[in-house]
């Protein structure tokens, strides 16, 4: 299904390069003087301006005809019953079925107008791209909420669109076709579509907290804190976690009096098993979730939840959480626009993000066709916007392929600013770390370099983790030793 | 179940979107006066663009296919945000697929919001006299999704009929707009009965995304 109704917004003519705005008014107002016309004698005239507006776009004619595809059916059933149902004289008989003339007429003025409305109306969407169309009506003044969510509901609509895919070519491959509908069948097309539901209404939660985090609905006194960010400097204490706790309602605790301090340019890598608290660490410590108890600070100012927090970062697991908008350079300047910077500031900030990550090439691409790898490096550029002092990443190199998982540690390994990483990637954590804490069951059970923490086979097993290989010597099948491993600390 | 452009009268397309436009701000209106009006706006507009992949889904009833219209659930789940989330669907229908239309924007937002709303006040019903048994809740998830469709049906047919000079007396366009809204029946009674499953669905897996709205009149 093609839904890119933008694919010629690239185009050249006379009507890609007016003003958008002027465009879309002025072209409405014909669409609208379409829908008054109810003499056939102005039909003509209608298809004429339509036929000269169309031509003058210079989008294809194939394109036009491929976008009649759907409503050609409606426009098939009007073609065949208006003629017979509608009217009193008679012009031609075939047995009981008879054409009336009035039929014909209508039938003609509607066909008309439907056609015209349409081609005038993918003339105004298809020859700006759909951002430029949507920053068009917002300056026009429709509701922010309704702005928002168009921009949202067009940017998760081709994942959500694969994520039904994918449930359905799973449920086909266990066996489930439905031929008719039966009790079974309707219960499990209703588990489909309630799933879908779910799997949206969660990631809507995940969204909500990364705009959050890149100060989405920021009040003026958040702006001034921003505008008076101070720079942050080695010896700094980049962030302070004091008796914290922590529980789901209804749930055991999941962070049971964490105690922590990172100084500002630390890299420290934050292990542990499943379930050992790692992200309600992380949400927790930059103001997403709510401590029951203890206190956080950052850079000696004291973390509250459901505030923005310009000097704490977090780079979620998944990149599609965070990567909200229909282009990467609207992504990267997301934040920046809500904290209220100036345009040359927004473009300076979006520029400097492009530079440290790499990702000047990506700037004009939509987030959802980015590989895997390229959404993580402007998953990172769209946080360091915001210029953090600490950035909280959250299982960074999960699904990335091994090229874009050493452009990441070589990244981070010269990461401007303090790094707190959480992950099973041991041997990422002892390229990139300094320092290693381990945590298990909401506690920190040991915190020291990654070597000798890693490296405690006992320590390690104990919470459910392995050595990682780097630190195993490596011992050939005839008993005697790899050479490279001769020094179990080389990492 | 979308009017599209070329077909309704001037005067049918303004009161369309006079109609829409009231709800909408209306509906605005109550989603500002809720503590944190942004913190739903993501969850609306992820919800918009599931619903409206949802209805892509066949549901066979041979010898043909059928998609459901879920305005009714839509109307459940989120309440006041129920109505934006329509006229952003409906508008990226028109614009994208050329389902609808522009003209016709105003005039489907009511047919598809009212029934919308209605749904949500419907399961407001259940919520405050605390009929939350499993057969009451059956009964209001059905006569919320039967209604959705049902009530936007017979708005779709009025204004269709209405709008074509069919040289017909009063009698007997009346006939047709009653005769084409009882085709329509085995319709509603699929979407009710899909709306039964899908919201004990929910209540099963995630109730909050069914209570949530329980107390946001």
């Amino acid at each position: 299904m093609h839904l890119h109704i933008d694919q010629y917004a690239h185009l050249d003519s006379p009507i890609h390069r007016w003003n958008p705005r002027t465009k879309f008014i002025s072209l409405f107002i014909i669409i609208i003087g379409f829908s008054l016309v109810q003499d056939l004698r102005l039909v003509p005239f209608m298809l004429l301006i339509t036929a000269g507006i169309f031509s003058a776009s210079r989008l294809p004619l194939p394109f036009l005809l491929s976008r009649l595809r759907y409503p050609g059916i409606f426009l098939g059933a009007l073609i065949v019953i208006l003629p017979l149902f509608t009217g009193e004289t008679v012009i031609f008989r075939l047995g009981f079925l008879s054409i009336q003339s009035e039929g014909v007429a209508y039938m003609l003025l509607v066909v008309s107008r439907f056609i015209s409305i349409l081609t005038v109306s993918l003339v105004i969407f298809g020859t700006s791209t759909f951002l430029t169309t949507v920053t068009t009506l917002r300056s026009m003044g429709i509701p922010s909420i309704l702005a928002d969510m168009l921009m949202l509901t067009v940017r998760y609509i081709f994942e959500i669109a694969d994520s039904l895919t994918r449930m359905q070519r799973a449920m086909k491959l266990r066996g489930f076709q439905l031929t008719k509908l039966d009790k079974r069948g309707a219960t499990q097309l209703a588990g489909l579509m309630g799933s879908l539901l779910i799997r949206s209404y969660e990631q809507a939660e995940r969204v909500y907290k990364a705009m959050r985090l890149r100060a989405y609905g920021a009040t003026d006194e958040d702006k001034e804190t921003i505008m008076s960010q101070k720079d942050y400097t080695v010896g700094d204490i980049a962030l302070e976690l004091s008796d914290v706790h922590f529980a789901y309602p209804t749930r055991p605790p999941v962070l049971n009096g964490i105690n922590l301090s990172i100084t500002h340019g630390e890299r420290v890598g934050l292990i542990g098993p499943n379930g050992a608290g790692k992200t309600s660490l992380f949400l927790s410590t930059c103001g997403v979730l709510k401590p029951n108890s203890g206190t956080v600070s950052a850079y000696n100012d004291k973390i509250h939840s459901s505030k923005f927090h310009p000097a704490i970062g977090l780079v979620f697991q998944n990149s599609d959480d965070q990567l909200f908008s229909p282009t990467v350079r609207e992504d990267i300047a997301f934040g920046p626009v809500n904290i209220g910077l100036d345009k040359t500031e927004v473009a300076n900030r979006v520029d400097e993000a492009l530079t440290l990550t790499g990702t000047h090439h990506l700037v004009e691409r939509a987030p959802h066709h980015l590989s895997g790898g390229e959404k993580r490096m402007v998953s990172i550029a769209s946080v360091l916007a915001m210029r953090p002092g600490l950035v909280l990443y959250d299982e960074p190199d999960a699904n990335l392929d091994m090229r874009a998982r050493r452009r990441l540690i070589q990244f981070l390994q010269n990461a401007p600013h303090t790094v707190m990483v959480a992950s099973h990637d041991l041997e990422m954590i002892i390229e990139v770390c300094h320092r290693v804490i381990l945590l298990d069951e909401g506690q920190i059970v040991a915190d020291g370099l990654p070597a000798e923490i890693m490296g405690n086979v006992a320590l390690m097993e104990a919470h459910g983790l392995e050595k990682p290989h780097s630190l195993v010597p490596h011992v050939h099948p005839d008993g005697t030793l790899h050479p490279s491993m001769e020094s179990p600390t080389n990492a | 179940m979308h009017i599209p452009d070329g077909i309704l009268t001037p005067e049918v397309i303004i009161s369309g979107y006079v109609t829409a436009g009231a709800l909408t701000a209306f509906s605005l209106r109550k989603i500002n006066q809720q503590p944190d009006p942004e913190a739903n706006i993501p969850k609306a507009a992820l919800m918009t663009a599931a619903f409206f992949v949802a209805s892509w889904i066949h549901i066979p009833v041979p010898p043909t296919s059928v998609h459901l219209v879920l305005n009714g659930i839509l109307g459940v789940v989120l309440g006041w945000y129920a109505v934006p989330a329509i006229v952003v669907g409906l508008f990226l229908q028109a614009v994208m697929f050329q389902h609808g239309g522009l003209t016709t924007l105003g005039v489907n937002a009511t047919m598809m919001g009212v029934p919308a709303l209605l749904a949500f006040g419907i399961f407001q019903l259940r919520n405050q006299f605390n009929l939350k048994g499993a057969v009451s809740t059956n009964i209001f998830a059905f006569l919320g999704g039967a209604l959705g469709l049902g009530l936007g049906a017979l708005i779709a047919f009025t204004l269709l009929v209405t709008s074509i000079p069919t040289y017909i007396d009063v009698a007997t366009e009346r006939a047709a707009i009653t005769t084409l809204t009882i085709a329509h029946i085995p319709l509603a009674i699929i979407e009710g009965f899909f709306t039964v499953l899908i919201i004990s669905f929910l209540l099963r897996v995630r109730p909050d995304m069914v209570e949530s709205n329980a107390s946001a009149h």
